[in-house]
This record gives C-alpha cells, structure tokens and sequence, in this order.
C-alpha cells in the first residue's frame, strides 16, 4: 500500500518541498494549513506531481476542527509520516509590548505543534501503527537571545517535547525526528538579507528524508549548526547577556 | 509585501552591480495584490532566475519581481503531454515531473535553470532549432497579468496579437503568470550521442548540413584559440533521444555538481589557461569521439554541472555575444572567429549552430535562418567592449542581429538594425514594465 503522509502546515517552504519528494512515488499526502487559496495552489502542484491529495483548511490553534480532521485523515488511511512544519516567525519588540502578539508567537509555534503531535500519538498507538513523526524546531531553541526570545523559547519547548515524544513512544514503534533548521531562505526570512548560511526548503527537505531513512533523532541543518551552537552554547552567561545577539 | 534591496549582480554576466529593489511573491494569488500595491509612478520588470547575461532581466530605476517563487505544476495529462505550470517554474524543476512520465521539453536552452516565463519571453532556442523552431512554437497559451489587474489568456487561437507580442516580448507586455506547453514524447531518458572531430570550418559547413538532415540535435563547439587554415577547429555533436531498451551497458557517472562560490581571481582568466581548457576539452571531445549514450542532462545541460560558473569569470564579470548571419554571409563566421583567435580573448566555449526555417510566432524573437554564433569575453573594460562592437558591426552589415538575452552593449542603431519594432508590439507593450536593456536601444525612438 501506498504511504499516506501528513503535511501539518502544508504550504510552509518545507512542507511543500517534503511533499514533492513523496509525491513523485505516488504517495497519499493529506495536508493542513490555514489559507485556502495557498493550499489549493500546493494541493494541484503535487497532485500533478503523483500524489493523491486531501486538503483541510484550518487554523492550528482550532482544536475542534482539528480532530475532526484527525478523524477524516485516520478514516482514509492510517499515518506512516507526520511532518509538523507550521510555524511564525513574529515580532520580539512587539511581543515584548503586545500580550497578542506574544501568545500567537507561543500558541502557533508550542501550544498548537505539542497538542496536534500528542493527538496524532495517541491515535497511532491505538492503531499500533508504526511511524515517524517529524518536527521542525529551530537553532533558535538552543539558547535564549534578545532578538527573537518569543520564538526562540517556543522552539526550545518543540525540542523538548519531541524529545518525550520520542521516549515515551520508543517501544511503540513510533520514531521521532527533531529538525533544527539554522537560516532558511524562505518567505519567513523574506525580509532578512542572505549570507552564506541560509538554505533553501529543498535542501532541507532532502536532508529529513535521508535523516528518516538512517533513523537519526535530532539533525541540524546544515550540520555546521551543530558545532555553531555548541560553541555558541558555551558562552557563559554572564558574558552572554552583555551581548546584543 | 516588502520590497528588499540587493547590490549583488543580478544578471548572469555580473557586470551591473548597481542597487536593484525586488519584489518576491512566493503566491499567485499574490501577484494582483501586488501589481496593485506597487506606487503608480514606479515601473517593474518580470524576473526569473537571472539567466539573462546583459540588462534585459534588470530595471534599476524601479523595481523587479521576481517569478522564480512561483513554481508549481497546475496539472500535467500524461496521456497528451500538456503541462499547466506557474511561469515562474524552472525547466528543471518541470523535467523532474515529465522525464518519468515519457515526455520531454519541445525545445531547451543550454541551461534548465531558467524559468517557463524566461523561456517565453526571451523565446529561446536549442540544438533541435532547426526541427522543432523556437520555444514559442510550443506554447499553448499563456495567461498574462497586466498592470491594470486584468489577467488576459492569449495563444494561437485567442489574443494572438498580444501572444505575438509576448513570446520574444522580453517580458514588457505583463507578467507571465501562467504557461500551458504542449510537451514531445520520449522512449527513454538516455540520449545517443555522436561526436565528431572538426579541423576545420569547411568541415563544420559541410556535416551541419548533413548532420541536420539526420539528427534533431546538433550543436558545434569551435575552439576559440585555432588561427589560420585551423579556425573552425572544433567538436560537432549530434544527438537523439534514445530508443526504448537501448539503455546502455554501462550506466555513465552523473557529473558532481560543483559549485563556484567566489569570483575566480582575474588572471586565471589568461591566454594560457583558456588555451590549455580549449585543448583538453578538445582532446576529451577527441576521447569520445564515434556513438556513445548520455544521461539528457550531460547531453543538454553541460555547463549546469558548475552552479555559478559565471563566477570563473572574476569579480569585473562578462560578456556574452550571440548574433546570427544569414546563410549566403556564413564567411562572417570564419572572420569572427580569426578576429578572436588574433586578439587572444578567453572564451572558454564557442557555440555554433545552424538555425533553421520554421518561424516563431513572436515579433521580437531572435532566431532567424542562418548560422549563429555566441562568444564569451571576460570584462576587461572598454577594450573589451570595442572588439564586442567590431563583431558586432560585423553581423550586422552582413544582415545579421544580435540576441537581447545576452546583450548588454547594443546601441540603439545596432538594436534597430536587427530588429523592426512593429506598432503591434508597441501598443500591446504594458506602460508600467520597464527594463535596462529596453531604454538603453529605445533612446532615440
């Protein structure tokens, strides 16, 4: 049979490029994402590309839609392949002013990732389904800094909870996979000038598929971030926080 | 949305390094909102992925927006072979959806890293011109945004003025947003490949008709360095896709993909290595010479092997010449090449080929029957740009044009010399889009 893979946040850069490498062997791919007009775009280019579609429409932090999508997505096939790519970058000076802002930042990027994840487990074991879950988390989750501490700290809470995840659900066959992405040339970053170590969804997208074939638990993307932030983890902290990084 | 800024050279021949405002939507239902949103005394130019050597891809004075984020397939029928796709699509991307399906692009251009509107715009070519004509004879229809917000369907059977207009349009009648191209079926991914050795131009004149008449594919490379009764040294390629079961036996490597990432130093540029690159690859064509198979992508796509092979070129950047000579004026060729081969000036690869008769529905496009001939000069400045005009003038007194994709020092005589601008493609001209390349030929009109 078929694999039947799950897009969360489906017409993010990565979710798209991770879609187009299953779609070519013909997968089921479901997807969610919030924007319409966006996912129609996405679902008739994979589509196109070999996949057999189903898209859901709804905003990540809709907890009722959501398991009702669950239940329609588990209906068609059971999940081998969870990829919960959703994310925000938001704004840190208006987070730190705006309670909104600051609960967006945390809701779409930890609240809503952990409770979808946490879902999705529970029903796979039911099932005693055997799965991988991926999780994009972010370099910015090693260590707090002034510039994006909102995000930061709900990509912390990412890595963490899969970290969990993973232990809890070990024996259960289900694998799961932390993504640390460093700089990504995506519509998030937009407005951020480029160097030389941004990367685009494609790369990374093709480092995950490779990560899930050896089984490897947590990637950072490229690799070079794992030394950057053991490096930069090492700073002590009363040096640190003198530092506007 | 935010436009950004970027001072890095935009355009493939990294000579312009001026400051340059882009737009980049990543969504087509962004384009309307967008074109809406940008200030009405401002003009913008469709971009794609920058495969444009001169200024036609820039627009300094406004801005640009950038198509290539705008990349997926709306449907594809395997049973026709019609592929729907977003304008901002790179050939590359769209021979990883047809290739497995038994279909293949109509016509390709020396790289797969342009995109579909790139492709119409500046209606490109490739080694089977002389079969399949240009890439706008395969374009089904296209769905083109103007600046009023209105979204237009043009083809052979509907709007065919503005379609005329549009292919070879360099982009100045709307965006393309959308491409509908009609594909050519293909037994097999691999390709059967004949080199042979040529000593000389006669040898070329002579096996490019011949090979014409028995191959679709058939380029030529001259190297550059050859002078006296040697000019027209050189290798001919000739090829087809390969039949089905003929794999062969021994699968070839794929090329590493390399990548440039730094401007090379300027005098690794020199007489002497350009000499010894032109020799080695000489003797390796030599080393293949007779039939052998090629994966398509070695076949077509050979320089796509280095990413940023411009960068060779250092940090000053370089010139590409295209133009093409009717066929009664093919000694203009053996005249151009004996003025480079005397100068001594680095073109690493020296391109010839025989364009044929079929004619291209667009008013602009380049492509006409006779022989075409594309040189690289590494920028030595204003020497560089004389003997780029001396060739040039050559062409031209001879009936010939000059290629606007590669261009970047045409003047506007020279331009109109190659080209009429009919009214036609004046009034179906979009007021709002504006490029380097075209205020620099239209000065005086």
């Amino acid at each position: 049979m078929t694999q039947h893979i799950l897009l969360i946040g489906a017409t993010s850069a990565v979710a798209e490029a991770i879609g187009r490498l299953y779609a070519k062997n013909g997968a089921r791919i479901s997807l969610i994402a919030r924007r319409e007009s966006r996912l129609s775009e996405v679902v008739s280019d994979l589509t196109s590309r070999g996949a057999k579609c189903h898209a859901y429409v709804a905003d990540i932090r809709d907890r009722p839609l959501l398991t009702k999508h669950l239940d329609s997505i588990f209906a068609e096939q059971p999940l081998d392949r969870v990829f919960c790519c959703h994310g925000v970058l938001g704004n840190t000076d208006l987070a730190c002013t705006d309670v909104n802002q600051a609960v967006e930042i945390l809701d779409i990027n930890f609240n809503s990732a952990a409770l979808i994840l946490s879902d999705i487990c529970y029903r796979l074991v039911q099932i005693e389904q055997p799965a991988t879950i991926v999780g994009i988390s972010s370099v910015a989750g090693d260590r707090g800094r002034q510039s994006n501490f909102y995000y930061g700290a709900a990509k912390a809470g990412m890595s963490v909870f899969l970290q969990g995840l993973r232990n809890r659900y070990f024996s259960k066959g289900i694998h799961v996979l932390t993504v640390k992405p460093g700089f990504l040339d995506t519509p998030m970053t937009a407005d951020i000038p480029k160097n030389a170590l941004f990367v685009s969804p494609d790369f990374v997208a093709k480092s995950i598929v490779t990560a899930i074939k050896r089984g490897r638990n947590e990637i950072y993307v490229p690799g070079v971030w794992r030394i950057i932030m053991v490096i930069i983890k090492m700073v002590p902290e009363f040096l640190f926080k003198r530092l506007s990084l | 949305m935010k436009a950004t800024y970027t001072n890095s050279p935009l355009s493939w021949g990294r000579v312009d390094r001026h400051k340059q405002k882009i737009y980049t939507p990543h969504w087509r239902s962004d384009l309307i909102p967008l074109v809406d949103q940008i200030p009405s005394e401002e003009t913008y130019l469709p971009y794609g992925l920058g495969r444009s050597y001169g200024d036609s891809c820039l627009n300094k004075p406004g801005s640009l927006v950038k198509l290539s984020g705008i990349n997926r397939v709306r449907s594809f029928d395997r049973e026709t072979g019609l592929i729907v796709a977003d304008a901002g699509c790179s050939l590359e991307n769209i021979l990883a959806v047809i290739v497995p399906s038994g279909w293949f692009l109509p016509v390709s251009p020396g790289t797969k890293y342009v995109t579909l509107g790139g492709a119409i715009a500046n209606d490109v070519h490739g080694k089977n011109h002389h079969v399949a004509g240009t890439f706008g004879r395969h374009v089904s229809w296209i769905e083109i945004l103007r600046s009023t917000g209105e979204v237009l369907q043009a083809g052979p059977t509907q709007n065919l003025e503005l379609f005329q207009a549009t292919i070879g349009g360099l982009g100045l009648t709307g965006i393309i947003q959308t491409v509908a191209l009609q594909l050519q079926p293909i037994s097999s991914p691999w390709m059967r490949v004949e080199t042979i050795p040529l000593r000389s131009l006669d040898d070329y004149f002579r096996l490019a008709d011949e090979s014409d008449e028995l191959f679709p594919y058939t380029v030529s490379w001259i190297d550059c360095l050859a002078t006296g009764k040697d000019v027209g040294k050189g290798l001919l390629i000739r090829g087809e896709h390969a039949p089905a079961g003929v794999s062969p036996l021994k699968a070839p490597r794929q090329l590493p993909r390399l990548s440039l990432p730094l401007d090379a130093p300027s005098w690794l540029l020199g007489k002497y290595t350009v000499g010894t690159f032109n020799r080695l690859y000489y003797q390796m064509g030599l080393r293949k010479e007779g039939v052998h198979f090629e994966n398509y992508d070695a076949f077509f796509y050979p320089l796509d092997g280095v990413l940023h092979w411009n960068k060779m070129y250092g940090r000053k950047g370089f010139y590409q010449l295209q133009f093409t000579v009717p066929l009664k004026e093919a000694d203009v060729i053996g005249k151009a090449l004996s003025c480079v081969a005397k100068w001594g000036t680095s073109s690493f690869l020296v391109v010839l080929k025989k364009f044929g008769t079929l004619p291209s529905p667009g008013l602009l496009s380049f492509p006409s029957e006779g022989y075409t001939l594309t040189l690289d000069f590494a920028n030595r400045g204003e020497m560089t740009e004389a003997r780029i005009r001396e060739l040039m003038e050559m062409a031209l007194k001879a009936g010939g044009r000059v290629y606007p994709a590669k261009d970047a020092l045409m003047t506007p005589a020279a331009f109109e010399q190659g080209f009429a601008v009919p009214p036609d493609f004046t009034k179906w001209q979009d007021e709002r889009i504006a490029s380097d390349f075209w205020r620099r030929v239209r000065r005086n009109s």
